[in-house]
């Protein structure tokens, strides 16, 4: 039995060391995609304005609809982070329904690529709502959307459309629109 | 514990040590990913923007996230998992979900089900593809040969052990197996596929963009099969071909409209080794060489309407057409089937569904063959409707789903099959469900207009047949589930499900008087009683981006209760209590050796299934534990080209997965070596 014990000891020393040889080179300055992408909306929140009365509940609300495209270390990367001297709270809507009762609670809107072919009915339904809306879909911000995040070669920039952003209600650092790329709606849509 | 020891108790001793190294290494390490792996990264939500834009970014595939919501048993294979587990076909995919039973009968028939009374017409499972499904509408469950796709166009296939009858009606009784395909947007350009081994063959799809808004492709595939061996290593003449082609179009309009129109048709040649009860071979049984003829198609459409945020609409028609002519029988299906769902959030707090649907179909028994049906013509009709709301309670920290489906069939008249579902969201890392429901399983046309002669008795020149019965009602189950779920950041996962069954009007059969000499006739009738229980149980680790570990166990007990016991009572036919394992085990590691190279492991264990019963009464063979062991080795020389070679059954050159219920040929599977080579364009 002793032998056994000091066998998986030694085993498992290996194992450690091996993993851990490896895990501290993956450390690298790479990150994964859906972490980037929940921080990089999270910190629009940061360099956005809501009218105050969109701010008079506790809590920010950042709300994924469609497909939750975000792993765990995503969400919690931004989970309970202080924002408007507020903590953020992730919301799901996975069945892609959102009820007009519940857009009171969120601040910033993800729009998830599995609602590609819902967009106009999306859109149309937040028009003028004060709701920062972020998405992955490619033309979002042509759209009807506000912020598009685009991943060219290995890093994740994004398109702003101010106009929506200004129709909206909201208002975005001017920093924050000279590190985007500007778009502008494809059609005039009607709300 | 017990599970655990019985699955090793076959293990030499000098085994069994190096097995509890590894299982003491393998809990110690499971005991600290968090501590040792957990994301040891800076703050990243406390950089600027400008870092973020110049931060590298990697692509990582990761468990399925919005799956821990679900308030049932739910697994997904991914594209993924199908390509690196080097399956050449569907059934063979679905060894991948814990918990499930996958048997190979011969080279073209599949037993699979999930939590009991599996077989060849195993119908207690419900198979889609895209919506449409695919139990054969006499309801003697799948004929897995002819489901097929490219598998390289399969998004994924969603498995649900437990009922689901309460939104997809009859016969999802112990599960649910939702095959999707990929949106045409995704299969854009061009594939050929080839692959080689025990199966050769050919696959090619096109897909482009047909407008602003609209996408399509086309498919062929082709394949031969080779046949499998019997016991002695001897070609058992099971091979067979298939060939199919079909199509897939996908646009919107508005951004508010899909729809999908999707089709197939396919045609093969089944050779297959039969053993047919004969009054005149003393053994009682004579083996026929055969081939089956099979054929058919399909056509769907489905439009979804978002109306708007809260209100969405959908709806979805399907013909299909099914023929099959072999030895046992010659069968023609046409099905048309139509649904209608509405999804609408009443409030925040408030999720309603509500839907209809229809299905009429014709069933022809033409020739005669060795199972006579009468009448030979059957046209059933399906109505039903179903009703579930869903209520978040505590600021959606509870979810609470009532609902039900009504059902109206030709053979079981009205049925209701209600349940219960609640979750309840712990913290953002833990998930307890629990669920309880009534389901049935309604009556096949076998079961209620076939004669099957099963057995011959030769020394008395008669034949045993199993007679249909116009008064078999439908099979009913009452199901309790309770699951856990627990994962911390992406690396570590834990799944737990246990449930309880209560069987009711189980299949059974009992003596009548005899009306015509040489034939002594045996009735089906309800009559048994049964409580299953058992537990499914999945790990998944991935300690490193390029490591990833998958461990299941599952465990099924089964208990019956005959209640229509006479002096004439003779059993279930086949036998309801000796088709299923009783545990099973399965480790899958993958590794990302270099960007370019893959390599994958896979072990599977799978319980012995002790006297078996055969179409031959006078044989009870016992199926014997295996383990197979398969393992693959991809690389991608170019960005546009995939190639893979693997090998299946490593460790056993040749054993048997199942016995068929009625007539085949005992056959095993061998040891085998394929080549992948994939090229996109």
């Amino acid at each position: 039995m002793n032998k056994i014990v000091r066998g998986s000891a030694n085993k498992l020393l290996i194992c450690h060391f091996i993993l851990c040889s490896l895990s501290s080179q993956a450390l690298g300055t790479e990150t994964k995609e859906d972490t980037i992408k929940a921080i990089y909306s999270y910190k629009f929140g940061k360099f956005t304005e809501w009218p105050t009365s969109k701010l008079k509940l506790n809590s920010m609300g950042f709300c994924i609809l469609g497909k939750n495209p975000f792993g765990q270390s995503a969400l919690d990367a931004i989970e309970g982070k202080p924002i408007k001297g507020k903590t953020l709270h992730i919301k799901f809507f996975a069945s892609g329904l959102l009820s007009s009762n519940t857009l009171p609670e969120c601040h910033i809107l993800f729009v998830s690529q599995s609602e590609k072919h819902r967009l106009q009915t999306i859109i149309g339904a937040l028009h003028y709502q004060p709701i920062l809306t972020v998405s992955d879909i490619e033309g979002f911000s042509g759209n009807g959307g506000m912020v598009t995040l685009i991943k060219r070669e290995n890093q994740v920039r994004f398109e702003i459309n101010p106009d929506n952003v200004k129709k909206a209600g909201l208002l975005m650092s001017s920093k924050l629109l000279g590190l985007a790329v500007i778009r502008h709606n494809v059609l005039e849509l009607s709300p | 514990m017990v599970a655990c020891s019985n699955i090793f108790s076959n293990f030499k001793a000098t085994s069994l040590k190096k097995l509890h190294i590894m299982l003491f290494c393998w809990l110690v390490l499971y005991s600290f990913p968090l501590a040792l792996y957990a994301d040891t990264e800076v703050d990243l939500s406390e950089m600027s923007i400008e870092e973020l834009m110049n931060r590298k970014v990697v692509t990582a595939s990761r468990t399925e996230q919005n799956l821990s919501d679900t308030a049932s048993a739910v697994f997904v294979i991914s594209q993924n998992d199908i390509r690196r587990s080097g399956v050449n076909s569907i059934p063979d995919a679905l060894r991948l979900v814990p918990g499930l039973h996958v048997a190979k009968i011969d080279s073209s028939k599949w037993a699979v089900t999930s939590r009991g009374f599996n077989g060849r017409f195993a119908n207690n499972l419900l198979v889609l593809i895209d919506g449409r499904t695919l139990s054969s509408s006499n309801s003697a469950g799948v004929f897995w040969e002819v489901q097929d796709r490219v598998l390289e166009d399969i998004e994924r296939i969603e498995v649900i052990r437990g009922p689901g009858a309460s939104v997809w009606g009859g016969n999802a009784v112990n599960g649910i197996i939702n095959i999707i395909t990929k949106n045409s947007t995704d299969t854009q350009g061009s594939m050929v596929s080839l692959i080689g081994g025990d199966r050769n063959g050919i696959s090619a799809r096109q897909g482009w963009q047909f407008s602003d808004q609209g996408t399509a492709r086309i498919y062929a595939k082709f394949f031969r099969q080779d046949g499998l061996v019997d016991k002695n290593g001897n070609d058992a003449k099971d091979d067979w071909n298939m060939s199919r082609g079909g199509f897939r179009l996908d646009w919107s309009a508005n951004n508010q409209h899909t729809f999908m129109l999707q089709g197939d048709a396919y045609g093969g040649q089944i050779e297959q080794r039969l053993n047919i009860p004969s009054i005149s071979s003393l053994s009682g049984i004579t083996s026929v060489f055969d081939t089956a003829d099979t054929q058919g198609g399909n056509l769907l459409a489905r439009w979804e309407y978002s109306q708007s945020l809260a209100s969405r609409l959908s709806t979805q028609f399907y013909y299909e057409n099914f023929r099959r002519d072999d030895r046992i029988k010659d069968e023609k299906h046409n099905t048309f089937d139509f649904d209608l769902q509405h999804e609408i959030a009443l409030d925040q707090n408030n999720e309603f569904i509500w839907g209809i649907g229809y299905r009429f179909s014709t069933n022809e028994f033409s020739k005669s063959g060795l199972v006579k049906i009468s009448p030979k013509r059957h046209n059933l009709h399906l109505a039903s409707a179903f009703l579930q709301d869903k209520l978040n309670f505590f600021n959606r920290q509870l979810e609470i789903s009532l609902g039900s489906k009504f059902e109206y069939h030709s053979f079981s008249g009205f049925e209701y099959l209600p349940t219960i579902r609640m979750l309840w969201k712990i913290n953002a890392h833990q998930r307890v469900w629990a669920a309880s429901s009534r389901s049935t399983r309604v009556p096949s046309i076998a079961e209620r207009n076939a004669e099957i002669p099963f057995a011959a008795i030769p020394q008395i020149q008669s034949f045993v047949v199993l007679q249909g019965n116009n008064d078999f009602k439908p099979e009913t189950v009452i199901s309790y589930e309770l699951g856990y779920r627990f994962w911390s950041s992406d690396r570590f996962s834990f799944d737990l499900a246990i449930f309880y069954n209560k069987y009711d009007n189980l299949i059974f059969t009992e003596l009548t008087p005899p009306t015509k000499a040489g034939v002594i006739p045996l009735k089906i009738i309800n009559g048994e009683k049964a409580t299953t229980w058992g537990t499914e149980i999945t790990v998944n680790w991935h300690p490193l981006d390029w490591v990833r570990f998958q461990a299941s166990g599952s465990y099924l007990k089964m208990n019956f209760d005959q209640f229509q016991s006479s002096a004439f009572s003779v059993g279930s036919f086949p036998s309801n209590d000796r088709r299923d394992p009783e545990i099973q085990f399965s480790f899958r590691s993958s590794f990302d050796l270099t960007p370019y190279i893959e390599f994958d492991y896979w072990l599977r264990y799978v319980d012995a299934i002790p006297n078996i019963e055969v179409f031959n009464a006078n044989q009870h063979p016992s199926i014997n534990s295996y383990v197979a062991m398969d393992a693959r080795l991809g690389w991608k020389p170019h960005k546009d080209v995939q190639l893979a070679i693997g090998v299946r059954n490593l460790n056993d050159p040749q054993h048997l997965e199942y016995l068929s219920e009625i007539a085949t040929f005992p056959v095993q599977v061998q040891r085998n070596y394929y080549v992948q080579a994939t090229w996109t364009f």
